[in-house]
């Protein structure tokens, strides 16, 4: 392999984060590459110096209170926002919402249908349904 | 605050679990943003909009994964949005690349100035500096990798990226650094090169 190669794969190797049989070949590069050597102790050092650097100092003690602060309102607004989005959707169902019929109407139609019924309760007695009489039921030609 | 009252099946419910683990995390959360930031005030900041982001993502939480590793891959993706936002997001160009592929940096050349001279405290500065230079994916990369310990593999899920990915960010982020260090503080980093 040339060092191009092994040297884009020294990170990996400085970290133990590739295969056995690479890391064995990557070895074996750097035991006779002086280039090489030079690089991963480069890396080597940069990796050192991050390892190396102080804990990062404690944030403000009020951190967490802003956090929860910054949740509480997010909501809120969340809901605002939520209410302001529905108002046009209430403002439509109230509008085109359907109304109930007039009552008058209902009991005309059903003073028309029951009327329709007693009709055909009549005529299916052997009445004439509108005036009433009996109807003449021929039974054969001659009878009429 | 946030409510603090148990439901009727008398456990507790998402907001109470969430402070909780927000408070065992958020200084450790603080730690990742200020590597990124190199501010601790932008560092509240971007801390305080990952966890309201958090929140509001809460219910896709998957327990398997460590909510820690959950916040940073929230912290990542805040940070390159604040970025964006600030109009600060540093954008790789083949005109500046050098002939090895790997992106130039624009290095601030610390030794001529007087009064300058690293010392451990003010080296660490110049490493923050240098950190804040990288680009910021190789950064989160060298972050979680060099300081916070993660194995390439939980990089890996952090970044919601492969473990080749990975591999050459923190490969291209370690040697961006030794570039940088070797121009703003050649005789502090020289120490620890001699030391091998």
């Amino acid at each position: 392999m040339s060092c191009k190669t092994i040297q884009a794969k020294l990170s990996a190797y400085l970290d133990g984060e590739m295969s056995g049989s690479e890391m064995q070949s990557t070895r074996s590069h750097i035991n006779r590459c002086q280039a090489c050597q030079t690089e991963l102790n480069g890396l080597k050092s940069v990796q050192m110096i991050l390892r190396g650097l102080p804990s990062v100092q404690d944030p403000s003690e009020m951190l967490p209170a802003r956090i929860s602060q910054s949740i509480v309102s997010t909501k809120r607004t969340n809901l605002r926002f939520g209410l302001l989005l529905a108002l046009p959707a209430v403002v439509l169902a109230v509008v085109f919402y359907p109304r109930p019929r007039p009552l008058v109407k209902v009991q005309n139609r059903d003073l028309a249908i029951n009327r329709q019924l007693a009709q055909d309760q009549i005529f299916d007695s052997g009445a004439d349904s509108t005036l009433g009489a009996s109807l003449v039921h021929y039974t054969n030609f001659q009878g009429r | 605050m946030l409510s603090w009252v148990k439901n009727q099946e008398g456990t507790f419910d998402r907001s109470v679990h969430f402070e909780r683990l927000m408070r065992d995390s958020y200084r450790q959360a603080y730690s990742v943003a200020y590597r990124l930031t190199g501010d601790s005030a932008d560092a509240e900041d971007l801390v305080q909009e990952a966890f309201v982001r958090a929140y509001r993502f809460f219910h896709r939480y998957d327990e398997k994964l460590p909510f820690s590793s959950w916040m940073y891959r929230i912290i990542a993706n805040a940070h390159i949005d604040l970025i964006r936002r600030k109009g600060k997001i540093k954008t790789s160009s083949l005109d500046h690349t050098g002939s090895d592929g790997l992106q130039a940096l624009e290095v601030p050349d610390f030794t001529n100035v007087p009064g300058t001279e690293m010392v451990n405290g003010s080296f660490s500065e110049t490493v923050q500096d240098g950190l804040n230079q990288m680009n910021s994916e190789f950064r989160m990369a060298v972050i979680l990798a060099d300081i916070e310990g993660l194995s390439y593999e939980e990089v890996a899920e952090v970044m919601e990226t492969s473990v080749g990915t990975v591999r050459s960010r923190i490969h291209r982020g370690r040697v961006q650094l030794r570039s940088f260090l070797l121009k703003a503080a050649p005789e502090s980093y020289g120490r620890y090169v001699n030391v091998l």
